[in-house]
């Protein structure tokens, strides 16, 4: 159940009670290539690459892309990191290969349509859809360039270190004194001194100082136009043609920003996602997938939070998160219902309203009607609270339904654990 | 406001409520700084509500009668584009809160309003949220929406700050002053609030960021302390616009709270700030606090909660480690969320012990009347309707005429006749009827320029009219001498069909009482020259009538009637009239009570009125088209004379 550190699959609605506004936004992932494509497009130097989705295509890209280079580096592209000492399910061994370019084909040929299983992947691995075929750099000095939002400085702010190549907390730890900051004014942009002083703080070696400058002021205009909460070029190199190239990169884009940057989240890739969380996403809940036994379905994100605590307080382990909202329909409670008893690792169900806006009444209708629809074969506990909690518990009871009750959060959690551990 | 004016000289305040806090921050100090002065709401506080909601501004000023306020919370609404008035329930009454179209026009017109509550899109609360805080009256937002870009959150963060002015949200319910201000949903329902009595003030501050748990921990405070003094609601974004240092720094300078209770979570450093400020002294009364998320450690990799800020980032952004963090500092941290309660409990009972809480004064909070919608939905009131309809219904799916639905009646092929049948006698007459009374409509449709009605029409239309008024200029002439005949016509003939009258008796009866025959004679036809469209009426019920009693009877009293004079034929209201008496006798659709009551009630001249309004759009539709000027009638038509 592993998921990228940086690029991740989740969802994300409603939050707390009296919500008015439904919203179903998921983490944007986009692959290494299309990462390459828009960075290029805003004029920051990349290595040269291209994707391919079939083995039939490796010849001809190479020849129009690379017709005088002897190596080059083929690339699984899934949404998870670990690819280089990751194996695929067909035993061939690491997502990331450099190869004679005549080789090529043959390499792709063995990652594509393959499952690759990496430390992030779990078990079930991903599948590579496509190979990105990259050029092999050769490579005179390493750097560190990122552009985040800072909360101190409320604005953006770059972070630039004439060390690059591991990571920034390695960097900090080792570099002090060479990482600097500048904070960039969130209502003038950046200005040329800004930019010089991040080139002063990256110290290339043989590029060219106003052309660099020029390339950081391309890559804060990327972060700003594109809405990113993060970009981080590491390393940011200098090849042997006294050129500054991005050499790898990392971009977060802001889930808020989505509808204003259709573009970009039309990159996503639906193949590689969770089917639980598709099929949720649909109802318009939030769900993120887990790999615990009690499935739990709460309102409000602060108070799903409270309850998985609890859960695992007790011993027990959650197999979701999900939130149902502060102002649900019965439609998605059952929607919610649905997903809970499709999964075979849930052995128990935890259900728990706080009804602030929710109408208790509303939650209990939606549990009754899915039993109806779906087949129920684990227990199921049932905290309510709030609002119209009378009439809801009143429906539960007259459903006939076998349901725990509850009478708090931690009853709950612990009625929840026991219903495992006797069955 | 003068109708807020006029509810304040009304109502009487309930002294209780009134006198619990004089808090009323004088604008001045308020600009010193606002955060470190503590205080963002008095029982005075009005806000300017953007983008209009209804049920959380009823919340809101539900909360305000229960609090004894004088005064509405909300002053004005902002809904671009509109202007005017929004009728809404402050406590028994009805008030006229103002509806501004522009977020410049509603400052200046209250300018005491210091509150705006964002409840715009995430795509505009931004621009609409920068543009309150350029408002020199404006001094606290709250952003209600999730999902505002974090660039965009960025820079009202920076132009709040320079400008000492409050942020709270994106992304959160709100907050709430017990006993003085509530924006928004806060709080939930009026009987959560009463039940976690927020209705007056307690001495413990409250900060969350997430809304849902506010209202779960507003319960457990109400239980374990003497009550809320204020909560916030940060709001679960990464970047919220304050944060929870923010306002537990705040609520240590509010000499009414006595403690405060933080619940955090896991993601960000911000309860780092707060952990700095425990140590550098700055908080001197007591923090109970507590960080969600302990259980992102039993997954291998990042997950996120919900909240965009809720994420298992490094291990310093953990639950545990922020949660071990604040308890070092000082803080009050139990070993689970589960212990919280006791932890909120204990340390209110010390600060009892220390005789550091002044009791608090209970009051009984106004009953808020309940909706009416509400009542009858839950079975408590009934109320009576005030009209009746039986002939249609628009509820469902489709709409129904007498019971068939529109589908139906385009899938059976039904004509005019028949959704007539439907919608004037409530049922489904068989084919024939339905064809008859087309017959009727069509025949009647028209009768030229020159009488009274299309006459009316005309000079109304060239008048420069609109259709609607040169069609009701027309059908105000129909009546008893034009077009009105067909009841009359079938009342008397049925009259004296009924009983027994032979065509002499009828006619010289109606004689003698001075009355014409209805449905006999006509300006041009004569015996030897009839009415084409009777003759037509006659062939077609003879041909599908089962019976054509009433009709032979106005045939005998023809005879007679042009015995006496050539032009008192059989007119086509007569043969209208005497026809659709066979038409209800015959069709054995109505019983004999049934008929009566629609001869009385006159549907017949219906008829004719349906079926002139065709023809009197015709000629208003043909005089605009021929673009005629205004009529005048020439003075040579007039004969003027003493």
């Amino acid at each position: 159940m592993a998921r990228g550190s940086i690029n991740k699959l989740v969802s994300r609605s409603l939050s707390f009670a009296g919500n008015w506004q439904q919203q179903q936004i998921r983490r944007l992932n986009i692959h290494e290539y299309q990462g390459a494509e828009l960075m290029s497009k805003y004029g920051i130097n990349v290595p040269k690459g291209v994707a391919v989705s079939s083995v039939a295509e490796v010849k001809k890209a190479i020849q129009d892309v690379f017709p005088n280079q002897n190596e080059i580096v083929v690339k699984s592209q899934i949404f998870a990191g670990g690819r280089g000492l990751g194996t695929f399910k067909n035993g061939f061994q690491g997502g990331v290969h450099i190869v004679k370019t005549e080789q090529a084909e043959e390499t792709a040929g063995k990652m594509l349509g393959q499952i690759l299983v990496t430390k992030q992947t779990g078990p079930q691995g991903k599948v590579v859809g496509k190979v990105y075929l990259a050029e092999k750099l050769s490579l005179v000095n390493e750097m560190y360039f990122s552009i985040i939002l800072d909360r101190t400085t409320a604005g953006p702010l770059i972070i630039a270190c004439s060390k690059g190549g591991t990571s920034i907390e390695d960097l900090a730890e080792k570099f002090p004194d060479m990482i600097i900051k500048v904070p960039i004014d969130v209502f003038k942009g950046i200005t040329d001194d800004d930019a010089a002083k991040v080139v002063d703080g990256l110290a290339p070696k043989v590029a060219d100082r106003n052309a660099s400058i020029e390339q950081v002021k391309k890559l804060y205009q990327l972060f700003r136009e594109c809405d990113c909460t993060l970009l981080e070029i590491n390393p940011m190199a200098e090849t042997a043609d006294n050129q500054l190239v991005a050499a790898d990169a990392k971009l977060n884009f802001d889930d808020n920003a989505a509808f204003r940057q259709k573009e970009i989240f039309a990159l996503r890739d639906s193949s590689q996602e969770d089917p639980r969380e598709v099929a949720a996403a649909k109802a318009d809940l939030n769900y993120i997938g887990l790999d615990g036994e009690i499935g739990c379905m709460v309102n409000g994100a602060g108070l799903a939070m409270a309850t998985m605590d609890i859960i695992k307080l007790h011993g027990g382990t959650p197999a979701n998160f999900l939130d149902v909202g502060g102002n649900a329909s019965e439609g998605q409670v059952v929607e919610a219902f649905k997903i809970l008893t499709a999964d075979d690792k849930v052995k128990a169900i935890l259900v728990n309203i706080f009804g602030g806006i929710m109408k208790c009444d509303v939650i209990a209708s939606g549990i009754v009607n899915a039993a109806k629809q779906v087949q129920l074969k684990v227990p199921v506990v049932v905290r309510l609270e709030g609002t119209n909690v009378d009439q809801g518990k009143r429906i539960l009871k007259e459903s006939g339904m076998t349901l725990i009750t509850a009478e708090d959060l931690d009853d709950a959690a612990q009625k929840a654990v026991k219903a495992i551990t006797s069955a | 406001m003068s109708v807020n004016e006029e509810r304040r000289k009304k109502r009487k305040p309930s002294k209780e409520c009134g006198k619990w806090e004089d808090s009323r921050v004088v604008s001045g100090i308020f600009q010193a700084t606002i955060m470190a002065t503590g205080q963002l709401f008095s029982p005075t506080t009005q806000a300017l509500f953007y983008n209009y909601k209804q049920l959380p501004i009823q919340r809101m000023l539900d909360f305000d009668f229960l609090c004894g306020r004088e005064t509405p919370s909300v002053a004005g609404i902002i809904n671009p584009g509109a202007e005017g008035f929004q009728k809404l329930f402050f406590g028994q009454e009805e008030i006229a809160i103002p509806v501004h179209s522009t977020i410049e026009a509603a400052c200046a017109a209250h300018p005491t309003a210091d509150v705006f509550i964002n409840f715009a899109s995430y795509r505009s609360a931004a621009a609409s949220s920068l543009a309150a805080l350029k408002q020199p009256t404006i001094r606290v937002i709250a952003i209600i929406a999730e999902g505002v870009p974090e660039a965009d959150t960025k820079q009202l963060i920076a132009y709040a700050r320079a400008n000492n002015k409050v942020v709270i949200g994106p992304a959160t319910v709100g907050g709430i002053q017990a006993g003085a201000f509530k924006i928004g949903d806060t709080a939930g329902t009026i009987d959560n609030i009463i039940h976690c009595k927020l209705y007056r003030p307690g001495s413990v501050g409250f900060v969350s960021k997430s809304g849902g748990m506010s209202n779960e921990l507003y319960n457990t405070i109400a239980r374990v302390t003497d009550g809320i003094y204020e909560g916030i609601a940060i709001g679960g974004d990464v970047f919220p616009g304050s944060t929870l240092s923010d306002h537990v720094l705040r609520f240590n300078n509010i000499p009414k709270v006595k403690m405060m209770v933080v619940l955090g979570e896991l993601g960000g450093r911000d309860e780092y700030s707060l952990v700095e400020a425990l140590k550098q002294g700055k908080i001197n009364k007591p923090v109970v606090a507590w960080v969600s998320g302990t259980c992102a450690s039993l997954f291998k990799s990042e997950v996120q909660f919900g909240h965009a800020g809720a994420k298992s980032g490094g291990e310093m952004e953990s639950a545990q480690a922020k949660n071990q963090a604040l308890r070092d500092a000082g803080a009050v941290v139990p070993t689970s969320y589960e212990a919280f309660e006791t932890a909120i409990k204990e340390t209110f009972e010390k600060l009892v012990e220390e005789g550091k809480i002044t009791p608090v004064k209970e009051v009984t909070p106004p009953q808020i009347p309940e909706d009416l919608n509400t009542a009858i939905k839950s079975g408590k009131v009934r109320a009576p309707t005030h009209i009746i309809s039986t002939i249609s219904d628009d509820r469902g799916e489709e709409p129904c005429y007498a019971g068939v639905p529109m589908s139906s009646i385009v899938e059976r092929g039904f004509g005019v006749g028949d959704v007539i049948s439907l919608l004037w006698f409530k049922r489904s007459l068989p084919r024939y009827c339905t064809q008859f009374i087309e017959i009727c409509i069509m025949l009647c449709a028209d009768h030229g320029p020159c009488v009274s009605g299309a006459h009316n029409t005309i000079v109304t239309a060239r008048a420069g009219k609109d259709l609607v008024s040169s069609l009701v200029s027309g059908l105000l002439t129909i009546g008893p001498r034009f077009g009105g005949a067909i009841d009359d016509a079938a009342r008397y003939f049925k009259d004296a069909y009924d009983r027994g009258l032979s065509p002499y008796e009828f006619v010289e009866g109606m004689k003698k009482k001075g009355i014409r025959v209805p449905g006999i004679g006509h300006r041009i036809k004569r015996g030897d020259n009839r009415d084409k469209r009777v003759e037509l009426l006659q062939r077609f019920a003879h041909t599908h009538f089962p019976s054509v009693k009433y009709m032979e009877y106005a045939v005998q009293v023809e005879t007679y009637t042009l015995s006496k004079a050539n032009n008192l034929v059989l007119n086509v209201d007569g043969a209208i009239g005497s026809l659709f008496l066979d038409l209800l006798a015959g069709s054995g659709m109505f019983t004999q009570p049934e008929i009566d009551e629609i001869v009385e009630i006159g549907y017949l001249n219906g008829l004719f009125v349906l079926a002139r309004s065709i023809g009197l759009i015709g000629h208003t539709f043909d005089q605009k088209r021929l673009k005629q000027p205004l009529y005048r009638h020439p003075w040579e038509d007039v004969l003027y004379t003493k």
